[in-house]
């Protein structure tokens, strides 16, 4: 399993279990995503908490499930970046993409605003 | 004084090396030369995306990355027997070597990514020179999404390093990729 989910407050945090999220589950958890996007959660918190490196594939597919989201009414946020993860979002600018929380609560409350 | 440390470090093109041979290499660079946060981060992006390349182009040959540090420069020269490095562009796929010199000092346009556009510029039939060009911000932010493209490795390694270039060598018929990164006081 890539993704482990739970409600909290109005999100669905969507918790990365692996370590390396690299090619090897980049397209395991666009498919997971994609789920979790028809089944109606419109604030889908992206926890990348137990994350220690992502490569271009993860980063394809986290593009990928947002492009999904979109036409589906639905916002995919992230949190937990470490600061590799978070300077990889600045260099390609995925930071204006998607909205980059510290933490789960931090990304909850915004989705309660 | 012109100080030159070299290493070589062989990769067996499976993902689950990746980040043991990123550490390792960013290791022993850290033992040769004192490097700031920035340095070390635009190095872990550029090694994984290197690697990641090769696993996904090389087959189950290996790869080899040389490690360089010569006039406060890192080197990451990257090595393969793998498939042919090819680009598609404007209706027409580039495939390395380029058979004949009629396409030097043309720009192939490569991908974009929210208002970042990859080029090269092909320097001779068998180099290639990877560049970035910015062309802003813009505030339609759901527009941008969807002209993203969901590739994004040689872009990673072009902005995150100072000059990335491909080269073809005749003589063994391998892909070399080559990454430079200053290191700036």
């Amino acid at each position: 399993m890539i993704l482990l989910t739970n409600n909290y407050k109005n999100a669905l945090v969507a918790e990365i279990q692996i370590k390396e999220a690299n090619l090897t589950i980049s397209e395991q958890f666009k498919q997971q995503m994609i789920e979790l996007i028809e089944q109606g959660n419109s604030y889908i918190i992206v926890n990348f908490v137990k994350v220690i490196y992502v490569d271009s594939s993860f980063l394809g597919a986290l593009v990928a499930a947002l492009k999904y989201a979109i036409p589906h009414k639905a916002e995919v946020v992230v949190c937990g970046l470490n600061k590799d993860i978070l300077g990889l979002f600045q260099l390609i600018r995925l930071d204006k993409a998607f909205k980059i929380f510290g933490n789960v609560d931090d990304a909850a409350v915004n989705g309660i605003n | 004084m012109r100080v030159e440390v070299s290493k070589e470090f062989i990769f067996n093109n499976q993902a689950g090396e990746i980040y043991t041979l990123t550490s390792a290499v960013t290791d022993h660079l850290l033992h040769n030369v004192p490097v700031n946060d920035d340095i070390v981060i635009r190095l872990k992006m550029i090694l994984v995306e290197l690697l990641t390349n090769s696993v996904k182009h090389c087959g189950n040959n290996h790869t080899s990355l040389l490690v360089t540090l010569i006039d406060n420069k890192i080197i990451l020269k990257k090595t393969d027997t793998g498939n042919t490095f090819n680009i598609r562009s404007g209706g027409m796929l580039y495939s390395w070597p380029l058979p004949g010199i009629h396409h030097n000092d043309k720009v192939i346009d490569i991908y974009s990514n929210n208002n970042c556009e990859l080029k090269a510029m092909v320097k001779n039939n068998c180099c290639l020179n990877f560049f970035v060009k910015e062309v802003g911000d813009t505030d339609d932010i759901e527009h941008d999404l969807n002209t993203f493209s969901e590739h994004f490795g040689l872009m990673i390694i072009t902005k995150a390093c100072d000059v990335f270039e491909y080269e073809f060598d005749i003589g063994h018929c391998t892909n070399n990729f080559v990454a430079t990164l200053h290191l700036r006081a």
